[in-house]
């Protein structure tokens, strides 16, 4: 197996997505692929390879419907105006679909089918909408058997396909507190202003020129929804936004939103021929199905198996990066996996961040890449939670690239 | 809740109000009948006792548009405006209202009918139905909404074409495009709408994920906004030139489709008013008036036309053949009549020839065609199967003696009532029906070439036809679905005439020293499909040779035949038919024929006139002014009388450009005094051919037009 390096990450700022308020979104006038095809080709020239040399294109979206359908990844290419020779491949993991970009270029490089993968995701959560708007459109048609089928009713798809009542259910089940989640949130927009403002996302935000609702044009250099205002107090005077007497609220999950990311992987001598300095070594995936009520339980087995096959231990692990598509999922991982919270999103998170669904796994594991680069360190796990009940985890190694 | 309206039926059952819109004849949106339809929506909101509303049409129309001729009496902005957005809040009060509202779509949903589904919050079509905003044929756009609210449902590429091109859709497109939310059974409609109703009212259909405005997803991005409409501009530009109104749709599109909807709206509306306002929406609105006025004539007022079934049709040629098409698809039985078997058999291949287009694309299956034909046509050598006939059209050799000989002897086999019908196109029909004891039973039905295609047909009266007669005929005419105008025996009747008129200035320009391609260019750039030279090459110089020997046979020295004319004839270049005309089409592209160049040459060297440049704008005044002149003309013989026949004839017959509203049209906006002016002008620089009719000089002393002020 050959080592296999992260040479390059680039994403968009993330808007915040409103679809019942459109022109609150930033990137409202923009489509996901228009998004990511800005990236590609700067990325490529970012990182120092040609286009030429990209043996693979990997493109992860969670709601591929409507105008996010991308003929086997092979529009945003077309869009980028990349190489013809470039193939490619759309990837559906949902939530974990970009981080599932990353291991099968990571896969597909170390057992010597590849040298040079590029990996991209989008999203755009005001333009194509999650949930049952897209279902009762009929573009999204789940089997009516599933839900009403008694044989497959104990699937309860009905929590399973909405995510703030599987949350509700692992905080049922995990019995973490509205105040722990809250406070987590307030630490997730407290760490994400402080990186915005030491100007550590400048590293990795291309900035944007987006028309606005109302024509005029605005540079989009920073992620919408992290809140400098952010306080317990606002955070427990918020309504519960999925059951009644719930305990998920807007303060204590990822908001929506859109954006696009993107990532160049390649083998490690492709890297050192070409004098390319890279940002960590992958060193192992893992990937693993919990319960679908329960989806939020996911990165905990996922976790573990990358541990294993790394042959690591969660002590090993000097940065965690943890999607926080709900407060409560950060919380069990760290429960579980008994990970010192300190470690963990320290330039914030999803909270604050925003969670681009298909998006989200290369910023999870570039961003991770860079804090171990900014913070020293040696290990880093990034992990992610997925609807339908799965866990997907990466773990990188920084190293020294001596050359 | 009040229930007692005029024009909206109301039934409440189970907490759905269904309002049953009836204003006949085809549920026009007048002002009256959407102040009933807000009032009843509004009693509806406000009763407790209604839970959701299904809005339906009566019999095969929902909402057939706005009703036009309210329409057209709006002249300033103000009023246009203001009627607008009192329409937009009737339509903002149903989207955003309280409870759920369901489109009950039975038939035809065109304009304001499809805005106010759209309005809607779930669209049930009948199988069939026809849905779509028709309003660029009127030079107008979609004016309640349909601007915005159709991109947010289907799609701006989807809606670019059913709004710029006006194609509407049958709901089974619809549906696909998801503009409508189901197709039903005619005998479903109600129940499948009081469905979704229940599934409103029980939670299932949610009302605030269909409420249009918020319907967002199918908004293009900006990119891809400017990319579409700058495509879509460019192609329009090329297919609709002298149009307006493409244009401003596309600026609607341009300008809305943002996240503020009411905003769009008053751009619509801006722009709407701009359309209505211009001169192309009347010119088109009062086409769109005239053809559905078209043959409805104080002469035959009341008369009850006789019920044709069966058509003879002798001779199976060109026109023949088209004829036939049309007799059985527009459910007649057919009887063929030629002059021998092979003359028959060759007619009946003609006729399934006209059917290729249909069968090629899938518009009708080969077995439908055969059943039709076996079905419904029967052939035949011998005059005596035509004795059931009730009515005959004869397109046989343009022969007066041939034909009369054929007519006498029908008389003595057709039934006294048969009508007997001419499709000559040069032949004076009043002659024709001379040998007849019964004059009264002959008039001329002059179809256009290709008879399945041209919409125009042109009904002449010969001095003797019979009221009754011209009554069946116009019938008989809408039964095959053509524009009937009526007009009077005369040399070359009205539109050959006519159109001839329009296009014989061209020959005085060019022994004036005027390129012929300068004259084609101007005419083309005016709108007419082709120019005089490329229109002689079509219908052929020989043709129009003879045609013009017999204007100046029978009209007179103004008809005179041009000495060019005359020389051009002689070159023996009749045009595509003899692969040489003005044009030589033997290469793959068209070229000045040579021959014909040459001609021109030696006429403008002997006669010592140099080469002569002359601006678009001068071709166009003195070939539309021969055209006027020629129409006054028509008017003092009593060839026709009514200039919006004459207008409709030369749009439907000759594709003079609609937007340009017609040639007497034209001469209104020009002005007859400037029109008198310009023909005095022509008449001293190029002879009588141009000396103003008394009429015209009438008119212009007066200050009178053609069409009321």
């Amino acid at each position: 197996m050959r080592d296999v390096v992260i040479a390059g990450y680039l994403r968009t700022a993330l808007s915040r997505s409103r679809p019942t308020e459109p022109a609150r979104d930033w990137f409202c006038k923009m489509r996901a692929d228009e998004l990511l095809a800005k990236l590609l080709p700067e990325v490529i020239q970012r990182t120092g390879v040609k286009a030429e040399e990209i043996d693979d294109f990997l493109v992860g979206c969670a709601v591929a419907v409507g105008e996010q359908w991308g003929y086997g990844g092979r529009i945003p290419i077309f869009m980028a105006n990349l190489p013809k020779t470039i193939p490619a491949k759309f990837v559906d993991q949902q939530c974990g679909s970009s981080m599932a970009g990353i291991q099968i270029g990571f896969m597909e490089i170390a057992m010597n089918f590849a040298d040079t993968v590029l990996v991209g995701g989008m999203e755009h959560m005001t333009r194509v909408p999650m949930g049952m708007t897209q279902v009762e459109r009929g573009l999204i048609s789940p089997n009516m058997g599933l839900f009403l089928d008694p044989a497959l009713s104990h699937w309860d798809m009905m929590t399973s396909m909405n995510m703030g009542l599987t949350a509700e259910k692992l905080v049922d089940q995990t019995k973490f507190s509205r105040e722990e989640m809250d406070e987590w949130g307030v630490r997730s927009h407290r760490l994400a202003v402080q990186a915005r403002s030491e100007g550590f996302f400048d590293g990795e935000i291309l900035p944007v020129d987006a028309e606005q609702a109302d024509g005029s044009v605005l540079k989009v250099a920073a992620d919408q929804a992290v809140r400098d205002d952010a306080t317990i107090e606002s955070m427990r005077a918020l309504k519960p936004a999925f059951k009644k007497n719930g305990v998920i609220t807007p303060g204590n999950s990822s908001p929506l939103n859109a954006g696009a990311t993107a990532m160049v992987l390649m083998s490690k001598e492709a890297a050192r021929k070409k004098g390319i300095r890279p940002l960590a070594t992958l060193r192992s995936i893992g990937f693993a199905g919990v319960d679908p009520t329960i989806m939020g339980a996911g990165p905990v087995p996922a976790s573990r198996r990358a541990l294993e096959a790394a042959k690591l231990a969660a002590a090993d692990i000097d940065f965690w990066e943890i999607n926080e598509a709900f407060c409560v999922v950060a919380l069990n991982c760290i429960r579980e996996l008994g990970i010192d919270p300190e470690k963990v999103n320290v330039m914030g998170g999803g909270t604050a961040i925003g969670h681009a669904l298909g998006a989200t796994g290369i910023r999870l594991v570039g961003t991770l890449a860079r804090i171990l680069n900014a913070r020293g360190g040696r290990y880093g796990l990034a992990n992610a939670c997925v609807g339908g009940g799965q866990g997907v985890a990466t773990i990188i190694e920084k190293e020294t690239y001596d050359w | 809740m009040k229930t007692d309206y005029r024009t909206v039926r109301v039934e409440l059952k189970d907490g759905i109000a269904v309002f049953v819109l009836d204003n006949p004849p085809v549920n026009q949106l007048s002002g009256a009948f959407v102040r009933e339809i807000a009032d009843a929506v509004r009693e509806a909101f406000n009763d407790g006792a209604v839970k959701a509303l299904v809005l339906t049409g009566t019999g095969k129309t929902f909402i057939a548009g706005a009703d036009i001729t309210e329409i057209k009496e709006l002249t300033s902005r103000e009023e246009i405006l203001k009627l607008l957005a009192e329409n937009n809040r009737f339509l903002n009060a149903i989207e955003t209202g309280p409870k759920p509202v369901i489109a009950a779509i039975n038939g035809t949903c065109l304009g304001g009918g499809l805005e106010l589904a759209m309005a809607c919050h779930y669209r049930v079509a009948v199988k069939g139905a026809e849905l779509g905003q028709p309003e660029v044929q009127l030079g107008l756009i979609p004016g309640a909404g349909g601007t915005q609210r159709l991109p947010r449902l289907i799609g701006l590429p989807n809606a670019l074409e059913m709004i710029t091109a006006g194609k509407s859709v049958k709901a089974e497109k619809a549906l696909a495009r998801t503009l409508v939310d189901e197709v039903a059974e005619p005998a479903a409609l109600l129940e499948t709408a009081c469905q979704a109703a229940r599934q409103f009212i029980a939670g299932r259909f949610s009302r605030a994920n269909r409420v249009t405005r918020y319907r967002c997803d199918r908004l293009p991005s900006a990119a891809e906004k400017k990319a579409l409409l700058d495509f879509t501009r460019l192609m329009t530009a090329a297919k609709a030139k002298g149009y307006i109104a493409p244009f401003k749709a596309i600026e609607a599109f341009e300008k809305g489709l943002g996240y503020d909807i009411d905003a769009d709206l008053a751009v619509e509306a801006g722009l709407f008013a701009d359309c209505l306002v211009s001169d192309v929406a009347k010119n088109l609105i009062g086409i769109f008036l005239n053809t559905r006025a078209a043959g409805r004539l104080p002469r035959i007022e009341g008369l009850q036309p006789a019920k044709i079934k069966t058509v003879a049709m002798l001779g199976g040629g060109v026109m023949g053949s088209g004829i036939v098409h049309l007799l059985l698809t527009g459910g007649f039985n057919a009887v063929l009549w030629d002059i021998n078997a092979a003359a028959v058999e060759k007619g009946v291949a003609s006729i399934r020839g006209t059917f290729d287009y249909h069968l090629k694309n899938r518009k009708m299956k080969p077995e439908e065609l055969e059943a039709m034909i076996s079905g419904r046509l029967k052939t035949t050598t011998s005059l005596q199967e035509c004795r059931e006939a009730d009515l005959v059209i004869e397109a046989v050799l343009e022969n007066m003696q041939v034909k009369q000989e054929i007519w006498k002897k029908l008389e003595a086999i057709c039934r006294p009532e048969t009508i007997f019908a001419t499709n000559t196109s040069a032949l004076p029909i009043t002659e024709m029906a001379s040998v007849l004891n019964d004059p009264g039973r002959m008039i001329g039905l002059h179809f256009f070439n290709p008879a399945q295609r041209m919409q125009l047909l042109e009904i002449i009266c010969a001095q003797r036809t019979a009221d009754a007669t011209l009554a069946s005929s116009v019938s008989f005419a809408r039964a095959v679905k053509k524009i009937p105008i009526v007009v009077n025996d005369g040399p070359g009747f009205y539109v050959s005439r006519q159109l001839l008129g329009l296009m014989s200035g061209s020959v005085y320009l060019m022994a004036d020293g005027v390129d012929a391609a300068a004259i084609e260019a101007a005419m083309v750039d005016f709108g007419m499909p082709m120019g005089p030279a490329a229109l002689s090459d079509l219908t052929g110089i020989d043709i129009n040779y003879h045609v013009n020997q017999t204007f100046e046979h029978r009209l007179g020295a103004r008809w005179k035949v041009h000495p060019l004319t005359e020389a051009i004839y002689r070159t023996g270049c009749y045009g595509r038919k003899t692969g040489a005309g003005y044009m030589d089409y033997r290469g793959a592209t068209p070229v000045p024929n040579p021959t014909v160049v040459e001609v021109v040459k030696a006429y403008l060297t002997a006669n010592g006139v140099a080469p002569k440049q002359a601006s678009a704008q001068q071709i166009v005044e003195l070939m539309l002014a021969a055209a006027i002149n020629e129409a006054a003309f028509m008017i003092e013989e009593g060839i026709c009388d009514r200039p919006q026949d004459m207008d409709l004839a030369m749009i439907y017959g000759t594709g003079f450009p609609p937007y340009r509203g017609g040639i007497l049209r034209y001469a209104d906006a020009w002005g007859l005094a400037a029109v008198y002016r310009k023909l005095l002008e022509l008449e001293k620089c190029y002879g009588e051919h141009f000396a103003p009719a008394a009429l015209i000089q009438t008119m212009a002393e007066s200050g009178r037009r053609f069409y009321p002020a």
